[in-house]
């Protein structure tokens, strides 16, 4: 289905792109949220991925090929996006007291999520791009290497190092019952 | 204590939790730059997927002997060679013989550009054999690329070459992670060859004294690794950033793998004038000898 309107626009047809954008513009959003956890941000991100694809989709040699490219492409738009914004993203965040009328699954259950987005915004740019090609998009470790232009072992790597980062995080959350008190504002 | 789910599984709730949707401004936006943003010429084949170690050294031997064979071809031909190498292919262009350049195909013949493509001159006078053509003298309105390069050949085929001019006044220290790594550089043809040598992400270029158009130059040869562009910043190989604004989409900029940019950089009247002369593996032999030609026949008018 996207092989006829990649060929197509690689003979510069501006509507078959149009067509194709609509078709994988929402998987690369939900990517790039993923990895940069801000929605505006992500955006910027899939806008300029979209728009260098264009540009550059005459190198594409096979048009089967599309999506991994343009992930690719995506997930270099979101590394320049966090390098750009990274002067003034850090740190922002602020602890507010939990409403206590909440029972302790429904508290551990928000607290855990909170620990989790905290530890994940603690991850490398690099590492969180493992993270969301293996666990959100579902692929083989050897396909993210590929869809990230990377070694098998450095893929492997990055994993082993995010995820422990995040149990890490849920372990510690657990031997700290006056934490569960808190949440991300 | 909480009993507590897989920490794999929660990872992957976790992920799965958050937005799904592009906006449709963002598509709107989108279209609007596409519209006028042209796409890149592809010129020659593209790397070979997965290339073991004994291919890429081929390649790379391939494409020393590839620059060695311009380089020796192009020597004589600047004066810097044996004395009494004569030019083969082009004669001696006249000026008061040449034509304006005009954008298409080109009839073999002596020809001026004096537009908006020429950086750092008034006039420059060159002469063309069979099969070249002229880019258009200036981008369509609203366009974000590069002004278009002022003669090229066969850049549909396998192989093809074009020659451009360039206002340089910064390079990029990084041709792939390009993104704010531009620097400033001096005014001289020195200048830009020194920092060409210094750039990282792919071998360092080399630069020898040779003259252009009778003025004293600077050629550099640099040679696009072989490697995918797309992990690269903005999914390109950056050499240096446009002049004014979008400076980014503006620059020069390189896809091919093992592509060839000859940067000459001249000293002329105080200002640097740059042309690049640029080939891709598979480019005839016929061919670079007739881009040598070209060259060897400028003649600039401060």
């Amino acid at each position: 289905m996207h092989q006829a309107l990649v060929d197509q626009a690689k003979r510069g047809d501006r509507e078959a792109f149009d067509a194709l954008a609509r078709m994988v513009g929402d998987r690369c959003m939900a990517i790039a949220f993923r990895i940069l956890r801000d929605a505006d941000r992500a955006e910027d991100a899939v806008q300029a991925a979209l728009i260098v694809a264009w540009r550059e989709l005459r190198t594409l040699r096979d048009s089967d090929r599309f999506e991994p490219w343009l992930h690719r492409i995506l997930t270099n738009e979101c590394y320049a996006e966090a390098r750009r914004r990274s002067r003034w993203s850090t740190a922002n965040v602020r602890l507010l007291p939990m409403p206590g009328n909440r029972d302790s699954a429904e508290i551990s259950a928000v607290n855990d999520r909170d620990q989790l987005d905290r530890a994940f915004r603690r991850l490398t740019i690099e590492q969180r791009s493992v993270l969301v090609f293996h666990h959100y998009v579902g692929l083989p470790l050897p396909e993210v290497a590929d869809r990230l232009g990377i070694p098998l072992g450095t893929a492997k790597s990055r994993l082993f190092h995010a995820t422990s980062a995040l149990r890490a995080s849920l372990d510690a959350d657990a031997r700290s019952p006056s934490t569960s008190q808190e949440r991300l504002a | 204590m909480t009993a507590r789910r897989d920490p794999d599984q929660f990872i992957n709730a976790y992920l799965e939790d958050g937005l799904t949707e592009l906006p449709d401004r963002a598509y709107d936006a989108v279209r609007s730059e596409i519209d006028h943003t042209r796409q890149r010429v592809v010129i020659g084949p593209w790397r070979v997927p997965y290339m073991n170690n004994y291919a890429r050294y081929g390649i790379a031997a391939a494409a020393i002997v590839l620059v060695a064979a311009v380089g020796i071809n192009l020597w004589p031909k600047l004066g810097i060679g044996a004395p009494g190498a004569t030019p083969t292919l082009s004669p001696t262009p006249s000026p008061l013989a040449a034509v304006p350049l005009t954008e298409g195909a080109l009839a073999p013949g002596t020809y001026y550009a004096d537009d908006t493509r020429l950086k750092n001159v008034t006039r420059m006078t060159f002469t063309v054999p069979t099969g070249w053509a002229a880019g258009p003298p200036q981008p369509p309105q609203g366009s974000l690329n590069q002004t278009p390069a002022i003669l090229y050949k066969d850049v549909a085929e396998p192989g093809g070459l074009w020659l451009d001019t360039w206002l340089v006044d910064a390079i990029y220290a990084d041709v792939c992670h390009w993104r704010g790594t531009d620097t400033p550089i001096g005014p001289t043809a020195a200048d830009l060859a020194t920092a060409l040598a210094a750039q990282t992400g792919r071998e360092p270029s080399t630069a020898s004294d040779v003259t252009l158009g009778g003025y004293p130059a600077k050629r550099i040869v640099t040679v696009t690794p072989d490697q995918d562009p797309a992990f690269c910043d903005g999914g390109s190989f950056f050499t240096w950033p446009g002049v004014g604004p979008n400076t980014e989409l503006t620059g020069m900029g390189a896809n091919v793998a093992n592509q060839i940019d000859v940067v000459y950089a001249a000293d002329v009247a105080g200002k640097r004038l740059v042309i690049v002369a640029s080939h891709v593996l598979g480019t005839s032999e016929q061919d670079l000898a007739e881009l040598n030609d070209i060259i060897a026949s400028i003649e600039i008018e401060p």
